[in-house]
């Protein structure tokens, strides 16, 4: 009963995730070692784990199916869900930028042309920010490969995290305004941060000591 | 002609036959429940002005209310909760009558969602209010209430834990901040974002001391210990000292109700409703990711409609309880009748005096139109009717084998 139900994030932040987990003392070998299976069950008192899409992580959590998550910020800021953010996991950094091809990047980010169409897969972030620009815009939601969206002419611009900026550079994009940044949270849910509080906490705790190390070996 | 539209707006669901006896079995419990404690029923409309019911909804949570407009253009809303319409019932048609009032209400509350987040748009909210009682006997009857209608209605380990708004506006009191960033660490604190508590009182130029009290608000959960705790990091603080006092006497009459094991002090929670203005509390189950219900105590709402007065009360998500009993494994559905009387063909009036006279003593159904024997035992199995009276010249009961 006490033992917690963890919802990991599939893709870009799972190997971290999983290091992390290992360093906080959390078995993950059961993950690591089947790619294929979703749902592990707690043993003892090792948490068990769902494998889901990023973006699902808040839901699994929200509804008490898994009593604590990890997901980026990103997702918990386009879909705001019911859960409590415990701790900032200091990885999984990201960027939310708008972008421009090269030649039409005049004006920005101090003075935006009117009328934009921007491509997105962001479209409540991105409609804040331009809210908060005071510009229109007509956003477009796009599930993948955002940068072809301005050179195809669908989209004025684009609206999407970077990591290196390669991609944007190789189609011909520059980056024209941050709109916002983040990493990785540790999220629970609101009624097992109650009724669990303790074996939340200590992960917390053994979660934060990861952090703190990492930082420390940094400046050595 | 094209066929009719069988697809439900989201977040509306039909009840069949088993789902609404179990739904009308713990209604009926609970009205029987609440009539014990004095609690008389109630029953306001559907919908009423908006800017009726926006006391608990201001600002963007004004989004969350079905608006549409009457005949001269007012904006009307589907009644969010119930705790509004009978605070200004209280104040209007109810003025007159001896404080305090007990009240009870059972019935649909309709809230705007996020599309497919999977909540429901109509649910059902169970609840009462004590109106024109001030102090914490009031507030310990009414969660003592709450816990009796989850324990009754057969759900096992349901806790609840209780908090104080007058806790935190004594910590926020002390710190003169603008509104908005009050708002803010309000905000943080309403989703325990820690992480988001922190950004934002980082922005704030507090102390230390002040730093500390509000970031470590969300993780006073516990025991009486908490509240001294919860004491210590206030400092000294008068208020946040009567605020603490009154949870301590709420929780000793908690005890005296037996139910001082299920109690837990939670000076982070704070509920998402504008109007709460004292003791606070949610109700739950481990293993269930959702609240089961809360409240609360809310003595300015009556004042908004010109009757000024304590109140204090609490609601329960009826579909909620139930689904947590069903996941309990507690589970029953409605009983069929005990017996199908059927007529032969050619003797349906006599079937119609013997059903009349067996309803007197028992559930009886009487079959539509007239069955031979064969189909009456096949129609009986189907719906899990153990008995037969067969009415022709004469009278024949059949003992049908059901599982």
């Amino acid at each position: 009963m006490t033992a917690l139900f963890l919802a990991l994030p599939t893709g870009r932040l799972l190997p971290e995730t999983l290091d992390r987990l290992e360093q906080a003392g959390v078995d993950v070998r059961a993950v690591r070692d089947d790619g294929r299976r979703l749902i592990f069950p707690p043993q003892g008192e090792n948490p068990g784990f769902l494998l889901v899409k990023p973006a699902d992580v808040p839901v699994y959590v929200e509804a008490g199916c898994a009593d604590a998550g990890i997901v980026g910020k990103d997702v918990l800021l386009e879909t705001p869900r019911n859960v409590c953010e415990l701790l900032d996991l200091g990885y999984g950094f990201w960027r939310l930028v708008v972008a421009v091809p090269a030649e039409k990047k005049k004006g920005w980010p101090g003075e935006l042309p009117l009328n934009l169409r921007i491509a997105t897969k962001y479209p409540h972030l991105a409609e804040a920010y331009f809210a908060r620009r005071g510009r229109p815009v007509e956003l477009i939601y796009l599930h993948g490969s955002l940068e072809l969206a301005p050179r195809a002419g669908l989209a004025d611009g684009i609206v999407d995290l970077v990591a290196t900026g390669r991609t944007l550079a190789a189609n011909g994009l520059v980056e024209v305004e941050e709109i916002a940044r983040g990493s990785a949270r540790l999220v629970a849910n609101s009624i097992s941060f109650r009724t669990k509080k303790e074996a939340l906490m200590r992960l917390v705790e053994k979660l934060e000591g990861t952090k703190s190390k990492e930082r420390g070996e940094k400046y050595v | 002609m094209e066929p009719a539209r069988v697809q439900l707006p989201q977040g509306v669901h039909d009840l069949g036959p088993d789902e609404a006896g179990l739904r009308r079995e713990l209604a009926d419990l609970w009205s029987w429940l609440f009539d014990r404690w004095g609690y008389r029923e109630v029953v306001p409309p559907t919908f009423e002005y908006y800017s009726t019911l926006a006391s608990g909804f201001a600002g963007r949570k004004a989004e969350r209310l079905f608006r549409f407009f009457d005949r001269q253009g007012r904006i009307l809303a589907l009644r969010p909760d119930f705790t509004t319409p009978i605070a200004r019932l209280a104040a209007t048609k109810l003025a007159d009558e001896p404080r305090p009032l007990r009240l009870w209400y059972l019935g649909s509350v309709f809230r705007v969602n996020e599309a497919r987040h999977g909540h429901r748009s109509e649910f059902t909210q169970a609840g009462v209010e004590l109106i024109g009682a001030a102090g914490p006997a009031a507030d310990a009857e009414v969660v003592a209430l709450a816990v009796t209608a989850l324990n009754r209605a057969g759900v096992e380990g349901a806790q609840v834990s209780l908090g104080h708004t007058g806790f935190l506006r004594a910590l926020l009191a002390g710190l003169e901040l603008d509104p908005r960033d009050e708002e803010a660490v309000v905000t943080e604190l309403t989703r325990r974002n820690l992480v988001g508590l922190r950004d934002v009182l980082n922005t704030l130029n507090l102390d230390r001391r002040q730093f500390q009290a509000l970031a470590e608000l969300p993780q006073l959960f516990g025991g009486a210990e908490k509240l001294a705790a919860a004491s210590q990091l206030a400092g000294n603080n008068t208020e946040a000292e009567a605020a603490l006092d009154d949870l301590a006497t709420i929780g000793r009459l908690l005890e005296a109700y037996g139910l001082g094991e299920c109690v837990y002090f939670d000076l982070g929670l704070v509920r998402e409703l504008d109007y709460y203005t004292g003791m606070v509390f949610e109700v739950y189950v481990p293993g269930f990711g959702y609240p089961l219900g809360g409240g609360g105590r809310y003595d300015g709402l009556t004042a908004r409609f010109g009757l000024p007065g304590p109140a204090t009360g609490f609601a329960l998500g009826l579909e909620r309880v139930l689904t947590v009993r069903e996941r309990q494994g507690k589970i029953e559905g409605p009983k069929p009748p005990d017996v199908l009387v059927v007529a032969l063909p050619g003797f349906e009036a006599a079937s119609v005096r013997e059903a009349l006279r067996r309803r007197e003593g028992g559930r009886v159904e009487l079959a539509a139109g007239a069955m031979d024997e064969k189909e009456a035992v096949a129609y009986a199995r189907a719906r899990g009717i153990p008995c037969i009276v067969l009415v022709g010249s004469e009278m024949r009961e059949i003992e049908v084998e059901v599982n």
